[in-house]
């Protein structure tokens, strides 16, 4: 066919703006590998569309959104670190048909980091998988132990729950249709060892409109019997102000 | 525990989990987005702060013009940027510029939560209405040109043919697909498509010509 010739191109605007509906966002794909029409204009309008992103009025991100999403990061830096150097060997991108052209492909971050995705924030049963595909690939990766925690507080719905994942020394915590923290606080992890009182940790978290969160334990859960969660004031505490929320003992 | 102890661990979980403020690789400041995110793949939590702290106030403005909801928008930017956390490696600097790398993943999550969440028009947000709006104070050199470059490339959308940017606006805004638009407005799709084209041909060459795309 014809550059000029192209029944789709008024496609590939649409295409950019997002506006096909998924079942159409294929079938464009695999046009455009053949249409230089198409591509020549992808290549053309990215730009454009691009700008429109940064072009709304500004507001400021609010400065609890940073923390939690500093706390997560920090969370899993500590256990990337714990992991060692193999830890963050990024896996190669797949190799695209379309590389050269500047165009936007939807759903493109999906997790090339296996170890990080582990770490937090994944669903249980994606996460679960996670680690049994690396248990199956890499051979010498700690199996996984899935403990049930208790929910301490009465108020609670009755179908909150929140899961353990231990690996090895590491550990994360998942939780779902878990409560909001109260006004001006947040859930901070605490790990109980053989003392009589629990010792903080930086893992601070909230849970999202649907009640689900998942947060890694930093560092390691060797001498750790329980680890606890509560209700602390933003930035967390050295101290529990709160009953515990949760408790998981790692001798179950 | 003795007291001292306290206090530095309290100082340190601050420095953790504080702004960007506290980040102590100062080398690290005098990067560009683009070498940072070399550090960023790495797994550096400090070069990620210093990506968030550049273009948190975008990725969020940008979340709630299209979700029209605080907590919507907080979900949406959370979501991004630990995308980018995880998946630093997969940039690509000849795709583009940091910035639209993560305004490009903002905006496909704000309109995947938007098409989940149904309640559409209950949840918009116009430019007008927005109540709890907060202006982001406008920090360096380089905000002020961004402000600028936006506050410009808003000008030339509204200079479009009001069919033109109206299609525009509610796909790219609003997450609707084409034959939602088409329902909407009662024309037929292939319209739609074609008013889309003509406006972002007229917007990509007025950008080009007013040295936004430079």
């Amino acid at each position: 066919m014809e550059p000029s010739d192209c029944e789709r191109r008024d496609t590939a605007s649409a295409y950019l703006l997002g506006a096909l509906p998924e079942h159409e966002v294929f079938s464009f794909e695999r046009h455009l590998a053949d249409c230089a029409q198409c591509q020549s204009d992808i290549h053309e309008l990215t730009s454009a569309v691009d700008l429109l992103g940064g072009a709304v009025p500004a507001m400021a991100a609010p400065p609890e959104l940073g923390e939690r999403i500093r706390g997560i990061v920090r969370a899993e830096a500590e256990l990337l670190r714990a992991a060692g150097p193999d830890a963050d060997r990024p896996v190669p991108a797949p190799r695209r048909r379309f590389r050269g052209l500047a165009m936007r492909i939807r759903v493109p971050e999906l997790s090339l980091r296996p170890r990080i995705a582990v770490a937090t924030t994944l669903a249980v049963g994606a996460l679960c998988g996670l680690v049994v595909g690396a248990t199956l690939l890499g051979g010498s990766t700690p199996r996984t132990r899935t403990i049930s925690a208790d929910i301490l507080q009465p108020g609670v719905a009755q179908d909150a729950s929140a899961t353990l994942h231990i690996t090895g020394q590491s550990g994360t915590i998942s939780v779902s249709n878990f409560p909001s923290p109260p006004a001006g606080r947040v859930y901070e992890v605490w790990l109980q060892g053989s003392g009589r009182m629990p010792r903080p940790t930086d893992a601070l978290f909230s849970v999202n409109s649907k009640g689900s969160g998942t947060v890694a334990v930093p560092g390691s859960l060797h001498g750790v019997r329980e680890v606890l969660v509560t209700a602390e004031p933003l930035g967390g505490s050295l101290v529990p102000t709160r009953s515990p929320i949760m408790e998981a003992s790692t001798e179950t | 525990m003795p007291k001292g102890a306290k206090t530095d661990t309290m100082t340190s979980r601050m420095t953790k989990i504080g702004r960007g403020n506290s980040i102590g690789d100062n080398h690290l400041q005098v990067l560009a987005d683009e070498e940072l995110m070399v550090h960023l793949a790495r797994g550096d939590a400090n070069a990620f702060d210093l990506i968030y702290e550049r273009h948190a106030d975008a990725a969020f403005s940008l979340a709630y013009r299209i979700s029209g909801s605080r907590v919507a928008a907080e979900e949406v930017a959370q979501d991004a940027f630990l995308s980018v956390w995880r998946n630093g490696s997969r940039y690509e600097p000849s795709r583009g510029s940091v910035r639209n790398w993560i305004l490009g993943i903002v905006h496909n999550r704000a309109i995947d939560s938007l098409r989940r969440a149904v309640r559409h028009d209950s949840r918009r947000a116009g430019d007008e209405g927005l109540a709890e709006r907060l202006m982001a104070p406008e920090r360096t050199e380089v905000e002020v040109g961004r402000r600028e470059q936006a506050s410009e490339v808003r000008g030339l959308l509204a200079e479009l043919p009001t069919d033109q940017r109206r299609v525009i606006e509610l796909a790219y805004f609003a997450g609707f697909t084409h034959t939602q638009i088409a329902d909407m407005l009662t024309i037929p799709v292939g319209t739609v498509k074609g008013r889309m084209r003509l406006g972002l041909e007229k917007l990509r060459s007025r950008m080009d010509m007013s040295g936004v795309l430079t």
